[in-house]
């Protein structure tokens, strides 16, 4: 019995042993999550360690009876818990070590903080830096003047300087910063503008907000969208000329056309001379026969051809090259002669711009419809000059229409060229038909 | 003999010296009458309201930037009965099928010596219905207008313009990597050495035109 007991304070103290190893590693795990930040893992250890000390107290306070059936399994259940314990908080602990191990040492962290081309800063919300390398470092000094001593003054800085602003694939702001014009000397040496891309965005570290500044090489692409950019504007400039060219290019080919024309006519005079010599050559002595007669007759009809060719080739002369003519000179003769007069109130956008173009449509439109429809003999139009653009009202002294006016072809198609301008076109048709058109500027 | 004879028509031309032409022709013609002369398509619907027209001898390029083909289509709304004849010198060969969207009667190039502007215009009034069988064929650079599809037309005719490959693209609904192709086949078809010398080029012979 004695013996047994004896056995018992063995098997216990053992148990006593493995509690305390198992205490305090089970705490020396919660330390290191906690130095390492690790939440979950810090919360488990923590648990599992107060469960051991629960367990040894428990063991530490019962007498061990072994001969009590109730204390033998109270024995048994505290090896299997201790053991459930060790197993469990052993995967902790070996979670935490690796993750110990892949963290950066301390020289990992410098060396990759001094990269050359990537600059960055962790500063507190009040702009106070917390870590930053040598590369922010030098562009505050180049960018402000002055040491790394308030990042929010750098990153205002840094907004206030910039050339592009981007926003990148995360939804951040990126700020590109050109540091300096490449001068003759240094591109003939290879060297070239450097370009900084800058961004910033915030996070929670351990419960504070923190800011983290990043400033990015980016002078080879900044380089090449240089380059672009002096492709792009030789391009504009190639095709603003072929543009140019082609309103031109009407003007030549009427030219020619006319040319053309003359020609034909000086072809038909010199065609109708020679056969008028011809005739003069074979019949030197006039007319006697039928067939002479109707040779005569011939040559006569030749000879007002070539007085209309000539007639003509001289009128041709006289009239200046036609198109000059404005259109809204065009609708007022055309309203003329349908017995229509315009009255136009207010000032009309200035010649070539597709507002006038635009109003004059709606104003041919309002004046087939007058005329057809509502019998009127005046179209007035008013025109309001607003800063960004032209708003006329059109209406006539017709009769009113029955009902809501149809958008029928024309009125329709006058919508369809106003609205992908941005203008808008509003039809009213009470108490008279009014037409209210407006129209930006380009 | 028709009752409403003579005829009266209407000459839209820009160009002095055709005009002139076709005035002389109309008014040395006892079926004709002429009733209006103008220079622009642009107000030409205007006389169409009141006064009976039944002739129009429309050019399709006309000044005041304003097309002929677009002023034909609204007189043929408002007065179908009205008849038209489109005439041009541009061998653009989208004109012909925009003529007949436009349901214009007839379609005469100016250049055409196989019939006389007179007859196209006898017959229509008749209740024809005349269009040449095909466009002028046309040299550019190194090829046949007929050696080139509709969809290189198609390009070209933006390509007057200046726009971009991307704004071809944007416009004619194609990705800007098929408007390559396109201009890449051009330029080997007409041998030209680059594209703003095609366009031009494609621009001075008349094959395309794009509207103002």
């Amino acid at each position: 019995m004695n013996g047994l007991i004896q056995l018992s304070y063995a098997r216990s103290s053992l148990l006593t042993c493995v509690f305390i190893l198992l205490i305090c590693s089970l705490a020396a795990g919660y330390m290191a999550a906690f130095m390492l930040g690790e939440k979950r893992h810090r919360r488990i250890l923590g648990a599992y360690t107060l469960l051991a000390v629960l367990g040894a107290s428990v063991m530490l306070h019962v007498r061990w009876n072994l001969d009590q059936m109730m204390e033998q399994w109270m024995l048994v259940a505290l090896v299997f818990f201790a053991l459930a314990i060790t197993i469990l908080g052993a995967r902790h602990i070996e979670q935490l070590i690796n993750r110990f191990f892949s963290q950066p040492s301390s020289m990992s962290v410098q060396q990759s903080f001094e990269l050359p081309s990537t600059g960055i800063c962790f500063h507190e919300p009040n702009g106070q830096p917390l870590m930053s390398n040598n590369c922010m470092e030098q562009l505050c000094i180049k960018l402000t003047g002055e040491h790394l001593l308030d990042a929010n003054e750098l990153w205002e800085t840094v907004r206030a300087v910039s050339r592009d602003r981007f926003i990148d694939a995360n939804g951040d702001e990126l700020y590109q910063v050109v540091l300096d014009e490449p001068t003759l000397a240094d591109v003939e040496s290879g060297g070239s503008t450097r370009a900084f891309a800058f961004t910033r965005r915030d996070f929670m570290m351990s419960g504070f907000p923190i800011f983290e500044l990043k400033a990015t090489d980016v002078s080879e692409q900044f380089a090449l969208q240089r380059e672009l950019e002096t492709d792009n504007s030789r391009a504009r400039d190639l095709n603003r000329r072929l543009a140019e060219y082609g309103s031109n290019v009407d003007a030549i080919i009427r030219e020619r056309e006319v040319l053309s024309a003359r020609m034909a006519v000086h072809d038909e005079v010199g065609r109708n001379l020679i056969a008028a010599k011809r005739w003069l050559q074979a019949n030197p002595a006039g007319a006697g026969t039928p067939i002479e007669a109707q040779a005569a007759q011939e040559a006569a009809q030749l000879q007002r051809d070539m007085t209309q060719s000539l007639r003509l080739m001289l009128a041709s002369d006289d009239h200046a090259p036609s198109g000059t003519a404005d259109n809204l000179q065009r609708l007022l003769d055309a309203a003329a002669a349908v017995g229509l007069s315009l009255e136009i109130e207010g000032e009309m956008p200035p010649i070539g711009s597709s507002a006038r173009e635009l109003l004059l449509a709606a104003m041919r439109e309002c004046t087939t419809n007058a005329v057809r429809h509502a019998n009127a003999s005046v179209l007035r139009v008013r025109v309001d000059s607003l800063p960004d653009g032209y708003v006329a009202r059109l209406d006539n002294n017709g009769t009113a229409p029955d009902g809501p006016v149809h958008e029928g072809g024309g009125l329709s198609s006058l919508r369809r060229l106003v609205e992908p301008m941005g203008g808008s076109m509003d039809l009213q048709w009470e108490p008279g038909f009014l037409l209210t058109l407006s129209v930006p500027n380009e | 003999m028709d009752a409403n004879m003579p005829y009266n028509v209407m000459i839209v031309e820009d160009q002095a010296l055709p005009r002139q032409l076709l005035e002389m022709l109309v008014k040395g013609n006892e079926r004709y009458r002429l009733a209006y002369s103008l220079d622009s398509a642009f107000a030409a619907d205007v006389y169409c309201t009141i006064h009976r027209i039944d002739l129009i001898l429309m050019d399709v390029v006309t000044a005041g930037g304003a097309n002929g083909l677009d002023a034909a289509a609204r007189i043929k709304r408002a007065c179908p009965r009205t008849k038209i004849i489109a005439i041009t010198s541009m061998p653009e060969y989208s004109y012909i099928e925009r003529a007949r969207q436009a349901k214009v009667d007839s379609f005469w190039y100016k250049e055409d010596n196989s019939m006389d502007i007179l007859e196209v215009m006898d017959r229509t009034m008749a209740g024809e219905s005349i269009y040449p069988s095909s466009t002028p064929e046309i040299r550019l650079g190194n090829a046949s207008s007929y050696e080139l599809t509709e969809r290189e037309l198609e390009v070209l005719r933006e390509m007057t313009t200046g726009a971009t490959n991307a704004e071809i693209g944007e416009i004619l609904n194609i990705a800007e990597s098929t408007v390559k192709v396109h201009v890449k086949h051009l330029l080997e078809k007409t041998g030209f050495r680059s594209r703003t010398e095609l366009a031009i080029n494609a621009r001075i012979c008349g094959l395309v035109i794009a509207d103002e």
